[in-house]
Protein backbone atom coordinates (compact mmCIF):
# COMPACT_ATOMS: atom_id res chain seq x y z
CA UNK A 1 0.00 0.00 0.00
CA UNK A 2 2.97 2.09 1.27
CA UNK A 3 5.19 0.60 -1.47
CA UNK A 4 5.44 4.25 -3.52
CA UNK A 5 6.59 6.11 -0.45
CA UNK A 6 9.99 7.21 -1.73
CA UNK A 7 10.89 10.47 -0.01
CA UNK A 8 13.32 10.05 2.88
CA UNK A 9 13.88 6.17 1.96
CA UNK A 10 17.46 4.68 1.74
CA UNK A 11 18.17 2.26 -0.53
CA UNK A 12 21.04 -0.07 0.87
CA UNK A 13 23.83 -0.39 -1.54
CA UNK A 14 27.66 -0.88 -2.25
CA UNK A 15 28.27 2.08 -4.45
CA UNK A 16 30.94 4.78 -4.38
CA UNK A 17 27.67 7.67 -3.46
CA UNK A 18 26.66 4.62 -1.23
CA UNK A 19 30.45 4.17 0.72
CA UNK A 20 31.29 8.08 0.89
CA UNK A 21 31.33 9.61 4.60
CA UNK A 22 27.44 11.07 5.31
CA UNK A 23 29.27 14.39 5.83
CA UNK A 24 31.27 14.70 2.56
CA UNK A 25 27.86 14.17 1.44
CA UNK A 26 26.17 16.48 2.99
CA UNK A 27 28.83 19.29 2.43
CA UNK A 28 28.75 18.05 -1.11
CA UNK A 29 24.85 18.28 -1.65
CA UNK A 30 25.15 21.80 0.04
CA UNK A 31 27.94 23.16 -2.71
CA UNK A 32 25.87 21.67 -5.18
CA UNK A 33 22.51 23.84 -4.31
CA UNK A 34 24.77 27.14 -4.04
CA UNK A 35 26.30 25.64 -7.65
CA UNK A 36 22.62 25.28 -8.44
CA UNK A 37 21.67 28.90 -7.89
CA UNK A 38 24.42 30.71 -9.11
CA UNK A 39 24.03 28.94 -12.31
CA UNK A 40 22.06 31.42 -15.03
CA UNK A 41 23.20 30.34 -18.89
CA UNK A 42 22.14 27.46 -20.99
CA UNK A 43 25.71 26.58 -20.72
CA UNK A 44 25.74 26.31 -17.61
CA UNK A 45 22.69 24.17 -17.12
CA UNK A 46 23.84 22.14 -19.79
CA UNK A 47 26.89 21.98 -17.50
CA UNK A 48 25.06 21.18 -14.54
CA UNK A 49 23.08 18.36 -16.11
CA UNK A 50 26.11 16.53 -17.21
CA UNK A 51 27.15 16.39 -13.68
CA UNK A 52 24.11 15.25 -12.54
CA UNK A 53 24.03 12.33 -14.84
CA UNK A 54 27.68 11.97 -13.70
CA UNK A 55 26.24 11.75 -9.78
CA UNK A 56 23.62 9.53 -11.14
CA UNK A 57 25.80 6.80 -12.56
CA UNK A 58 28.12 6.30 -9.48
CA UNK A 59 25.09 6.13 -6.86
CA UNK A 60 24.07 2.95 -8.74
CA UNK A 61 20.41 3.99 -7.81
CA UNK A 62 17.95 2.44 -10.27
CA UNK A 63 15.91 5.62 -12.42
CA UNK A 64 12.60 4.38 -11.32
CA UNK A 65 13.08 5.19 -7.53
CA UNK A 66 14.49 8.81 -8.44
CA UNK A 67 11.65 8.84 -10.67
CA UNK A 68 9.15 7.78 -8.21
CA UNK A 69 10.57 10.30 -5.83
CA UNK A 70 10.46 13.24 -8.45
CA UNK A 71 6.96 12.67 -8.70
CA UNK A 72 5.09 14.94 -6.23
CA UNK A 73 7.09 17.76 -7.29
CA UNK A 74 6.53 17.44 -10.71
CA UNK A 75 3.26 19.55 -10.75
CA UNK A 76 4.79 21.96 -8.88
CA UNK A 77 7.82 22.40 -11.33
CA UNK A 78 5.28 23.01 -14.03
CA UNK A 79 2.87 25.43 -12.61
CA UNK A 80 6.31 27.52 -11.42
CA UNK A 81 7.17 27.37 -15.03
CA UNK A 82 3.94 28.30 -16.20
CA UNK A 83 4.08 31.10 -14.53
CA UNK A 84 7.34 32.74 -14.84
CA UNK A 85 6.81 32.17 -18.50
CA UNK A 86 3.73 33.55 -18.86
CA UNK A 87 3.98 36.76 -16.07
CA UNK A 88 7.67 37.57 -17.20
CA UNK A 89 7.52 39.87 -20.09
CA UNK A 90 11.39 40.43 -21.53
CA UNK A 91 12.68 39.88 -24.74
CA UNK A 92 11.28 39.14 -27.50
CA UNK A 93 7.63 38.06 -28.40
CA UNK A 94 7.53 34.32 -28.90
CA UNK A 95 3.89 33.69 -29.16
CA UNK A 96 0.70 35.45 -28.58
CA UNK A 97 -2.77 33.87 -28.19
CA UNK A 98 -5.70 36.16 -26.71
CA UNK A 99 -4.77 38.07 -23.78
CA UNK A 100 -1.46 35.83 -23.58
CA UNK A 101 1.71 36.37 -24.89
CA UNK A 102 4.51 34.22 -24.25
CA UNK A 103 8.07 36.14 -24.24
CA UNK A 104 11.36 34.66 -24.77
CA UNK A 105 12.66 35.97 -21.64
CA UNK A 106 9.77 34.58 -19.99
CA UNK A 107 10.34 31.04 -21.13
CA UNK A 108 13.86 31.34 -20.16
CA UNK A 109 12.88 32.16 -16.65
CA UNK A 110 10.51 29.55 -16.25
CA UNK A 111 13.25 26.82 -17.67
CA UNK A 112 15.75 28.08 -15.21
CA UNK A 113 13.44 28.03 -12.32
CA UNK A 114 11.98 24.53 -13.65
CA UNK A 115 15.80 23.10 -13.43
CA UNK A 116 16.76 24.41 -10.47
CA UNK A 117 13.61 23.01 -8.71
CA UNK A 118 14.38 19.55 -10.31
CA UNK A 119 18.11 19.80 -10.02
CA UNK A 120 17.78 20.27 -5.92
CA UNK A 121 15.31 17.32 -5.74
CA UNK A 122 17.42 15.06 -7.70
CA UNK A 123 20.79 15.72 -5.30
CA UNK A 124 18.63 15.76 -2.44
CA UNK A 125 17.06 12.41 -3.15
CA UNK A 126 20.19 11.07 -4.34
CA UNK A 127 21.89 12.41 -0.67
CA UNK A 128 19.21 10.46 1.11
CA UNK A 129 18.35 7.38 -1.32
CA UNK A 130 22.29 6.17 -0.63
CA UNK A 131 22.55 7.43 3.25
CA UNK A 132 20.92 5.57 6.15
CA UNK A 133 19.14 8.01 8.32
CA UNK A 134 21.32 7.21 10.90
CA UNK A 135 24.82 8.16 9.28
CA UNK A 136 22.68 11.29 8.22
CA UNK A 137 21.54 12.04 11.91
CA UNK A 138 25.13 11.40 12.78
CA UNK A 139 26.84 13.99 10.70
CA UNK A 140 24.33 16.77 11.44
CA UNK A 141 25.08 16.07 14.94
CA UNK A 142 28.83 16.87 14.12
CA UNK A 143 27.87 19.57 11.80
CA UNK A 144 26.04 21.50 14.33
CA UNK A 145 28.26 20.77 17.15
CA UNK A 146 30.04 23.33 17.38
CA UNK A 147 27.33 26.08 17.41
CA UNK A 148 26.60 24.44 20.91
CA UNK A 149 28.37 27.16 22.32
CA UNK A 150 25.65 29.41 21.14
CA UNK A 151 22.93 27.33 22.68
CA UNK A 152 21.98 25.37 19.66
CA UNK A 153 20.88 21.61 21.44
CA UNK A 154 23.20 19.72 18.37
CA UNK A 155 22.62 16.24 20.23
CA UNK A 156 19.22 16.86 21.09
CA UNK A 157 18.27 17.39 17.25
CA UNK A 158 19.73 14.91 16.42
CA UNK A 159 18.18 12.62 18.16
CA UNK A 160 14.45 14.07 18.02
CA UNK A 161 15.38 13.21 13.98
CA UNK A 162 16.78 10.18 14.21
CA UNK A 163 13.67 8.98 16.68
CA UNK A 164 11.63 10.20 13.81
CA UNK A 165 12.97 8.90 11.40
CA UNK A 166 13.51 5.87 12.93
CA UNK A 167 9.41 5.73 13.35
CA UNK A 168 8.25 6.39 9.92
CA UNK A 169 8.63 2.84 8.96
CA UNK A 170 6.36 1.92 12.47
CA UNK A 171 3.74 4.76 11.22
CA UNK A 172 3.53 3.48 7.60
CA UNK A 173 2.95 0.05 8.73
CA UNK A 174 0.63 0.69 11.53
CA UNK A 175 -1.65 2.68 9.19
CA UNK A 176 -1.33 -0.18 6.98
CA UNK A 177 -2.68 -2.59 9.24
CA UNK A 178 -5.46 0.01 10.63
CA UNK A 179 -5.92 0.61 7.33
CA UNK A 180 -6.60 -3.10 6.84
CA UNK A 181 -8.42 -3.63 9.83
CA UNK A 182 -11.18 -0.83 9.65
CA UNK A 183 -11.70 -2.16 5.59
CA UNK A 184 -12.22 -5.61 7.10
CA UNK A 185 -14.91 -3.72 9.25
CA UNK A 186 -16.28 -2.31 6.39
CA UNK A 187 -14.61 1.02 5.82
CA UNK A 188 -13.95 2.61 2.45
CA UNK A 189 -10.83 5.14 2.40
CA UNK A 190 -11.45 5.59 -1.47
CA UNK A 191 -15.00 5.90 -2.46
CA UNK A 192 -18.52 7.07 -1.66
CA UNK A 193 -19.57 10.62 0.31
CA UNK A 194 -17.95 13.08 1.78
CA UNK A 195 -19.29 11.91 5.31
CA UNK A 196 -18.26 8.15 4.46
CA UNK A 197 -14.78 9.22 4.12
CA UNK A 198 -14.03 11.22 6.20
CA UNK A 199 -15.71 9.25 9.04
CA UNK A 200 -13.31 6.34 7.19
CA UNK A 201 -10.42 8.68 7.90
CA UNK A 202 -11.15 9.61 11.67
CA UNK A 203 -11.42 5.29 12.21
CA UNK A 204 -7.85 5.94 10.77
CA UNK A 205 -6.35 8.78 12.55
CA UNK A 206 -7.74 8.24 16.22
CA UNK A 207 -6.20 4.38 16.38
CA UNK A 208 -3.02 5.47 14.60
CA UNK A 209 -2.69 9.05 17.03
CA UNK A 210 -3.67 6.81 20.14
CA UNK A 211 -0.85 4.26 19.29
CA UNK A 212 1.95 7.10 18.64
CA UNK A 213 0.89 8.94 22.18
CA UNK A 214 1.87 5.54 23.60
CA UNK A 215 4.55 4.53 21.81
CA UNK A 216 6.47 7.64 22.62
CA UNK A 217 5.64 7.68 26.16
CA UNK A 218 6.92 4.03 26.44
CA UNK A 219 9.64 5.09 24.93
CA UNK A 220 10.38 7.71 27.08
CA UNK A 221 10.05 5.67 29.63
CA UNK A 222 12.13 2.96 28.49
CA UNK A 223 15.05 5.77 27.61
CA UNK A 224 14.59 7.02 31.41
CA UNK A 225 14.84 3.37 32.69
CA UNK A 226 18.00 2.78 31.51
CA UNK A 227 19.60 5.90 32.28
CA UNK A 228 19.38 8.28 29.61
CA UNK A 229 20.65 11.91 30.25
CA UNK A 230 21.15 13.63 27.41
CA UNK A 231 24.17 14.12 24.90
CA UNK A 232 27.10 14.60 27.65
CA UNK A 233 29.82 12.57 27.54
CA UNK A 234 28.07 10.02 25.54
CA UNK A 235 30.47 7.96 23.10
CA UNK A 236 28.80 6.69 19.69
CA UNK A 237 28.65 2.91 18.37
CA UNK A 238 29.19 3.93 15.06
CA UNK A 239 32.14 6.20 13.69
CA UNK A 240 31.60 8.22 10.50
CA UNK A 241 35.33 7.66 8.68
CA UNK A 242 36.51 10.43 6.24
CA UNK A 243 38.62 8.26 3.42
CA UNK A 244 39.92 10.02 0.32
CA UNK A 245 37.03 9.07 -1.41
CA UNK A 246 35.59 11.97 0.31
CA UNK A 247 38.20 14.11 0.08
CA UNK A 248 38.49 13.49 -4.01
CA UNK A 249 34.61 14.17 -3.99
CA UNK A 250 34.44 17.24 -2.15
CA UNK A 251 37.45 18.53 -4.43
CA UNK A 252 35.43 17.59 -7.72
CA UNK A 253 32.61 19.65 -6.59
CA UNK A 254 34.66 22.78 -5.75
CA UNK A 255 36.50 22.62 -8.94
CA UNK A 256 33.50 21.75 -10.84
CA UNK A 257 31.74 25.49 -8.70
CA UNK A 258 34.61 26.90 -10.28
CA UNK A 259 34.11 26.16 -13.65
CA UNK A 260 30.45 26.80 -13.41
CA UNK A 261 31.95 30.85 -11.88
CA UNK A 262 32.88 31.16 -15.27
CA UNK A 263 29.42 30.19 -17.22
CA UNK A 264 27.80 33.31 -15.28
CA UNK A 265 26.61 36.02 -17.25
CA UNK B 1 -18.62 -20.93 2.34
CA UNK B 2 -16.18 -23.04 1.20
CA UNK B 3 -12.79 -21.37 0.20
CA UNK B 4 -10.04 -22.73 -2.02
CA UNK B 5 -6.51 -21.56 -2.54
CA UNK B 6 -5.18 -22.45 -6.22
CA UNK B 7 -1.62 -21.91 -7.19
CA UNK B 8 -1.63 -18.79 -5.32
CA UNK B 9 1.77 -16.54 -4.88
CA UNK B 10 2.07 -13.62 -3.43
CA UNK B 11 5.02 -11.07 -3.77
CA UNK B 12 5.62 -8.00 -1.56
CA UNK B 13 6.67 -4.86 -3.23
CA UNK B 14 7.10 -6.67 -6.11
CA UNK B 15 10.04 -5.20 -8.70
CA UNK B 16 11.78 -3.01 -5.96
CA UNK B 17 14.98 -4.53 -3.91
CA UNK B 18 12.63 -5.11 -0.46
CA UNK B 19 10.62 -7.74 -3.36
CA UNK B 20 9.68 -10.52 -0.64
CA UNK B 21 7.69 -13.70 -1.61
CA UNK B 22 5.66 -14.72 1.32
CA UNK B 23 3.94 -17.42 -0.41
CA UNK B 24 4.56 -19.63 -2.72
CA UNK B 25 2.30 -21.95 -4.83
CA UNK B 26 -0.60 -22.64 -2.06
CA UNK B 27 -3.55 -24.92 -3.21
CA UNK B 28 -5.64 -25.98 -0.05
CA UNK B 29 -9.31 -25.86 0.46
CA UNK B 30 -10.76 -24.94 3.90
CA UNK B 31 -14.32 -27.02 4.22
CA UNK B 32 -17.54 -24.81 4.73
CA UNK B 33 -18.88 -24.82 8.37
CA UNK B 34 -15.67 -25.99 10.03
CA UNK B 35 -12.54 -24.29 12.03
CA UNK B 36 -9.61 -24.77 10.31
CA UNK B 37 -6.15 -23.78 12.44
CA UNK B 38 -3.15 -22.29 10.23
CA UNK B 39 -0.43 -22.74 12.13
CA UNK B 40 3.61 -22.28 11.80
CA UNK B 41 6.58 -19.98 13.28
CA UNK B 42 6.40 -16.22 12.78
CA UNK B 43 7.18 -15.14 9.34
CA UNK B 44 6.28 -18.05 7.72
CA UNK B 45 3.47 -16.18 5.98
CA UNK B 46 0.55 -17.39 8.05
CA UNK B 47 -1.30 -13.77 7.96
CA UNK B 48 -0.44 -13.40 4.70
CA UNK B 49 -2.47 -16.30 3.44
CA UNK B 50 -5.35 -15.66 5.41
CA UNK B 51 -5.28 -11.92 4.23
CA UNK B 52 -6.32 -13.10 0.64
CA UNK B 53 -9.45 -14.08 2.08
CA UNK B 54 -11.64 -11.41 2.46
CA UNK B 55 -9.48 -9.38 -0.71
CA UNK B 56 -7.10 -7.22 1.21
CA UNK B 57 -4.65 -8.83 -0.23
CA UNK B 58 -4.81 -10.31 -4.20
CA UNK B 59 -2.73 -12.65 -5.47
CA UNK B 60 0.23 -12.04 -7.55
CA UNK B 61 -0.72 -15.22 -9.24
CA UNK B 62 -3.70 -17.80 -9.28
CA UNK B 63 -7.04 -17.11 -7.57
CA UNK B 64 -8.79 -17.66 -4.25
CA UNK B 65 -12.39 -18.86 -4.40
CA UNK B 66 -14.54 -17.77 -1.73
CA UNK B 67 -18.24 -19.40 -1.86
CA UNK B 68 -18.82 -18.37 -5.97
CA UNK B 69 -16.48 -15.52 -5.77
CA UNK B 70 -13.40 -15.59 -7.15
CA UNK B 71 -10.46 -12.99 -6.26
CA UNK B 72 -7.51 -12.68 -8.59
CA UNK B 73 -4.53 -10.19 -9.36
CA UNK B 74 -6.97 -8.24 -11.53
CA UNK B 75 -10.01 -8.18 -9.36
CA UNK B 76 -11.57 -5.11 -8.91
CA UNK B 77 -12.31 -2.81 -5.76
CA UNK B 78 -16.00 -2.62 -5.73
CA UNK B 79 -16.11 -6.79 -6.67
CA UNK B 80 -14.70 -6.84 -3.02
CA UNK B 81 -17.35 -5.09 -1.46
CA UNK B 82 -19.79 -7.93 -1.02
CA UNK B 83 -16.73 -10.08 -0.18
CA UNK B 84 -16.42 -8.07 3.15
CA UNK B 85 -20.04 -8.17 3.90
CA UNK B 86 -19.56 -11.80 4.06
CA UNK B 87 -15.59 -12.03 5.52
CA UNK B 88 -15.20 -10.99 9.28
CA UNK B 89 -11.57 -10.70 10.44
CA UNK B 90 -10.06 -9.92 13.43
CA UNK B 91 -6.73 -9.22 13.22
CA UNK B 92 -3.24 -9.54 15.27
CA UNK B 93 -4.06 -6.96 18.49
CA UNK B 94 -7.43 -6.36 17.58
CA UNK B 95 -7.79 -3.82 19.87
CA UNK B 96 -5.64 -1.49 18.00
CA UNK B 97 -8.87 -0.66 15.67
CA UNK B 98 -10.54 1.45 18.67
CA UNK B 99 -11.83 4.54 18.26
CA UNK B 100 -14.86 5.84 18.52
CA UNK B 101 -15.99 7.23 22.12
CA UNK B 102 -18.45 4.64 23.34
CA UNK B 103 -18.20 0.85 23.34
CA UNK B 104 -21.69 0.76 21.75
CA UNK B 105 -20.55 3.08 18.82
CA UNK B 106 -17.26 1.23 17.72
CA UNK B 107 -19.81 -2.12 17.72
CA UNK B 108 -22.31 -0.32 15.66
CA UNK B 109 -18.91 0.64 13.11
CA UNK B 110 -18.62 -2.41 11.17
CA UNK B 111 -22.46 -3.14 11.13
CA UNK B 112 -23.22 0.57 9.96
CA UNK B 113 -20.67 0.33 7.13
CA UNK B 114 -22.12 -3.09 5.46
CA UNK B 115 -25.47 -1.44 5.80
CA UNK B 116 -27.22 -3.79 8.38
CA UNK B 117 -29.89 -2.78 10.14
CA UNK B 118 -28.66 -0.83 12.87
CA UNK B 119 -31.31 -0.78 15.26
CA UNK B 120 -32.32 -4.34 15.23
CA UNK B 121 -28.33 -4.59 15.96
CA UNK B 122 -28.54 -2.66 18.22
CA UNK B 123 -30.68 -4.61 20.90
CA UNK B 124 -28.60 -7.61 20.37
CA UNK B 125 -25.24 -5.82 21.72
CA UNK B 126 -26.11 -6.00 25.45
CA UNK B 127 -26.42 -9.94 24.55
CA UNK B 128 -23.48 -10.00 22.34
CA UNK B 129 -21.38 -8.50 25.45
CA UNK B 130 -22.67 -10.95 27.68
CA UNK B 131 -21.28 -13.91 25.00
CA UNK B 132 -18.09 -12.53 25.07
CA UNK B 133 -17.88 -12.41 28.66
CA UNK B 134 -18.70 -8.32 29.08
CA UNK B 135 -20.90 -6.90 31.19
CA UNK B 136 -23.64 -5.11 28.97
CA UNK B 137 -23.16 -1.83 31.02
CA UNK B 138 -19.65 -0.92 29.24
CA UNK B 139 -21.74 -0.07 26.23
CA UNK B 140 -21.97 3.69 27.04
CA UNK B 141 -17.86 3.45 28.39
CA UNK B 142 -15.27 4.53 26.22
CA UNK B 143 -13.12 1.98 24.96
CA UNK B 144 -10.08 3.43 25.91
CA UNK B 145 -10.91 3.19 29.63
CA UNK B 146 -11.13 -0.50 29.32
CA UNK B 147 -8.33 -2.99 30.15
CA UNK B 148 -6.37 -4.75 27.55
CA UNK B 149 -8.07 -7.66 27.61
CA UNK B 150 -11.34 -6.42 27.73
CA UNK B 151 -10.60 -4.45 24.74
CA UNK B 152 -9.81 -7.36 23.03
CA UNK B 153 -13.10 -8.60 23.66
CA UNK B 154 -14.89 -5.73 22.51
CA UNK B 155 -12.42 -5.72 19.62
CA UNK B 156 -13.61 -8.91 18.57
CA UNK B 157 -17.22 -8.73 19.24
CA UNK B 158 -17.03 -5.78 16.98
CA UNK B 159 -16.61 -8.08 14.34
CA UNK B 160 -19.22 -10.78 15.21
CA UNK B 161 -21.88 -8.08 14.97
CA UNK B 162 -21.15 -7.86 11.44
CA UNK B 163 -22.79 -11.37 11.69
CA UNK B 164 -19.95 -12.60 8.93
CA UNK B 165 -20.23 -15.99 7.52
CA UNK B 166 -16.54 -16.30 7.05
CA UNK B 167 -14.58 -15.40 10.64
CA UNK B 168 -11.04 -14.73 10.71
CA UNK B 169 -9.25 -14.03 13.39
CA UNK B 170 -5.21 -14.08 13.77
CA UNK B 171 -3.99 -14.69 16.59
CA UNK B 172 -6.63 -13.80 19.18
CA UNK B 173 -5.31 -14.89 21.99
CA UNK B 174 -1.66 -13.10 21.79
CA UNK B 175 -0.54 -11.02 24.99
CA UNK B 176 -3.61 -12.19 27.79
CA UNK B 177 -3.18 -14.10 30.34
CA UNK B 178 -3.93 -18.28 30.09
CA UNK B 179 -7.31 -17.81 31.98
CA UNK B 180 -8.48 -14.74 29.25
CA UNK B 181 -6.85 -17.25 26.55
CA UNK B 182 -9.07 -19.88 27.33
CA UNK B 183 -12.42 -17.88 27.96
CA UNK B 184 -12.10 -16.72 24.34
CA UNK B 185 -10.93 -19.58 22.75
CA UNK B 186 -14.27 -20.95 24.19
CA UNK B 187 -16.64 -18.20 22.98
CA UNK B 188 -15.10 -18.77 19.27
CA UNK B 189 -15.66 -22.11 19.51
CA UNK B 190 -19.29 -22.14 20.52
CA UNK B 191 -19.85 -18.94 18.23
CA UNK B 192 -18.80 -21.36 15.41
CA UNK B 193 -20.77 -23.91 16.84
CA UNK B 194 -23.83 -22.41 17.32
CA UNK B 195 -24.40 -20.26 13.85
CA UNK B 196 -22.19 -22.84 11.88
CA UNK B 197 -19.80 -20.54 10.26
CA UNK B 198 -16.63 -21.03 8.57
CA UNK B 199 -13.62 -20.10 10.99
CA UNK B 200 -10.27 -19.88 10.33
CA UNK B 201 -8.07 -19.35 13.08
CA UNK B 202 -4.26 -18.51 13.10
CA UNK B 203 -1.85 -19.44 15.91
CA UNK B 204 1.59 -20.07 16.88
CA UNK B 205 0.37 -22.68 19.86
CA UNK B 206 -0.35 -26.45 18.51
CA UNK B 207 -2.40 -26.64 22.01
CA UNK B 208 -4.63 -23.33 20.89
CA UNK B 209 -5.16 -25.56 17.44
CA UNK B 210 -5.65 -28.59 18.92
CA UNK B 211 -9.10 -27.48 20.82
CA UNK B 212 -10.68 -25.90 17.85
CA UNK B 213 -10.04 -27.18 14.72
CA UNK B 214 -10.86 -29.98 12.26
CA UNK B 215 -8.21 -29.38 10.06
CA UNK B 216 -4.52 -27.91 10.90
CA UNK B 217 -2.61 -26.28 7.89
CA UNK B 218 1.08 -26.16 8.67
CA UNK B 219 2.98 -22.90 6.61
CA UNK B 220 6.69 -22.62 6.51
CA UNK B 221 8.15 -20.35 4.23
CA UNK B 222 5.59 -19.44 2.58
CA UNK B 223 4.39 -22.74 1.48
CA UNK B 224 2.30 -25.56 3.07
CA UNK B 225 4.53 -28.05 5.13
CA UNK B 226 1.51 -30.02 6.00
CA UNK B 227 -2.37 -30.29 5.71
CA UNK B 228 -4.70 -32.40 6.84
CA UNK B 229 -6.83 -33.86 10.27
CA UNK B 230 -5.22 -32.82 13.80
CA UNK B 231 -4.69 -36.91 13.96
CA UNK B 232 -3.21 -37.26 11.14
CA UNK B 233 -0.31 -34.27 11.80
CA UNK B 234 0.25 -35.48 15.49
CA UNK B 235 1.54 -38.64 13.78
CA UNK B 236 4.37 -37.14 12.06
CA UNK B 237 6.38 -36.34 15.14
CA UNK B 238 9.52 -35.58 13.76
CA UNK B 239 8.44 -33.40 11.14
CA UNK B 240 6.52 -31.29 13.40
CA UNK B 241 10.21 -31.32 15.44
CA UNK B 242 11.81 -29.88 12.58
CA UNK B 243 9.18 -27.16 12.13
CA UNK B 244 9.34 -25.99 15.67
CA UNK B 245 6.31 -27.48 16.46
CA UNK B 246 4.80 -29.84 18.91
CA UNK B 247 2.45 -32.13 19.76
CA UNK B 248 0.10 -30.67 22.46
CA UNK B 249 0.77 -31.53 26.27
CA UNK B 250 -2.70 -32.65 26.38
CA UNK B 251 -2.94 -34.84 23.12
CA UNK B 252 0.54 -36.39 24.27
CA UNK B 253 -1.00 -37.44 27.52
CA UNK B 254 -4.46 -39.37 25.94
CA UNK B 255 -2.08 -41.25 23.36
CA UNK B 256 0.06 -42.11 26.48
CA UNK B 257 -3.28 -43.63 28.14
CA UNK B 258 -4.80 -44.85 24.88
CA UNK B 259 -1.36 -46.52 24.61
CA UNK B 260 -1.00 -47.84 28.20
CA UNK B 261 -4.69 -48.68 29.09
CA UNK B 262 -6.48 -49.48 25.62
CA UNK B 263 -8.59 -46.87 26.13
CA UNK B 264 -10.34 -44.88 22.91
CA UNK B 265 -10.70 -41.47 22.95
CA UNK B 266 -13.63 -40.09 21.36
CA UNK B 267 -11.51 -37.44 19.61
CA UNK B 268 -7.82 -35.58 20.22
CA UNK B 269 -9.76 -32.13 21.36
CA UNK B 270 -11.24 -33.18 24.43
CA UNK B 271 -11.02 -30.05 27.38
CA UNK B 272 -9.03 -31.82 30.45
CA UNK B 273 -12.80 -32.44 32.27
CA UNK B 274 -13.89 -34.05 28.93
CA UNK B 275 -11.26 -36.32 29.17
CA UNK B 276 -11.50 -37.11 32.61
CA UNK B 277 -15.45 -38.19 32.27
CA UNK B 278 -14.58 -40.23 29.42
CA UNK B 279 -11.98 -42.16 31.26
CA UNK B 280 -14.37 -42.38 34.45
CA UNK B 281 -16.85 -44.04 31.85
CA UNK B 282 -14.51 -46.29 30.68
CA UNK B 283 -13.09 -47.34 34.03
CA UNK B 284 -16.60 -48.27 35.18
CA UNK B 285 -17.10 -50.18 32.09
CA UNK B 286 -14.29 -52.02 32.60
CA UNK B 287 -15.08 -53.12 36.01
CA UNK B 288 -18.57 -54.10 34.65
CA UNK B 289 -16.49 -56.28 32.49
CA UNK B 290 -14.27 -57.84 35.29
N1 LIG C 1 3.32 -5.34 4.33
C1 LIG C 1 4.41 -6.07 4.05
N2 LIG C 1 5.34 -5.59 3.23
C2 LIG C 1 6.43 -6.32 2.93
N3 LIG C 1 6.69 -7.55 3.38
C3 LIG C 1 5.81 -8.10 4.21
C4 LIG C 1 4.61 -7.38 4.60
N4 LIG C 1 3.91 -8.17 5.44
C5 LIG C 1 4.63 -9.31 5.58
N5 LIG C 1 5.76 -9.27 4.84
C6 LIG C 1 6.75 -10.35 4.73
O1 LIG C 1 6.10 -11.53 4.29
C7 LIG C 1 6.52 -12.67 5.03
C8 LIG C 1 5.33 -13.34 5.67
O2 LIG C 1 4.75 -12.46 6.63
P1 LIG C 1 3.44 -12.78 7.45
O3 LIG C 1 3.07 -11.55 8.18
O4 LIG C 1 2.43 -13.37 6.54
O5 LIG C 1 3.96 -13.88 8.48
P2 LIG C 1 3.21 -14.55 9.71
O6 LIG C 1 3.31 -16.00 9.49
O7 LIG C 1 1.86 -13.95 9.87
O8 LIG C 1 4.14 -14.13 10.94
P3 LIG C 1 3.73 -13.80 12.46
O9 LIG C 1 3.51 -15.10 13.13
O10 LIG C 1 4.95 -13.11 12.99
O11 LIG C 1 2.54 -12.92 12.44
C9 LIG C 1 7.55 -12.16 6.01
O12 LIG C 1 8.82 -12.45 5.47
C10 LIG C 1 7.34 -10.69 6.09
O13 LIG C 1 8.57 -10.02 6.27
MG1 LIG D 1 0.97 -12.68 11.39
Amino acid sequence: MFEHVVIGQYLPGRSYLHKMDARSKLASVFLLIIIVFMTNTWAGYGLLWAGAVLVYLLSGVSFRYIRKGMFPIFLLIIFTFILHALFTQEGDVLVSVGVFTLYEGGVEQGLFIAFRLLLLVFFTSLLTLTTSPIDLTDALEQIFTPLKRFGVPAHEIALMMSIAIRFIPTLLQETEKIIKAQSARGADFSKGTWKERSQAFVALLVPLFVRAFKRAEDLAFAMEARGYNGGEGRTKLRKLTWTLRDSAACAAVVIFGICLFFFRS
Amino acid sequence: MKITFDNVHHIYMEKTPFETTALKDITVTLPEGTCSAVIGRTGSGKSTLVQHINGLLKPTSGKVMVGDQIIHAKTKRKQLKLLRRQVGMVFQYPEHQLFEDTVEKDLLFGPKNIGLNTTKIKKKLPELLELVGLEPSLLERSPFDLSGGQMRRVAIASVLAMEPNVLILDEPTAGLDPKGQEDILTLLKDWQEKYQITMIIITHQMEEASRLAEKLIVMDNGQIAMEGRPEDIYAQNQMLQQLDLDVPERVKVLKYLEESLGIRFSKWSLTPKEAASELNMWMKKEKNHV
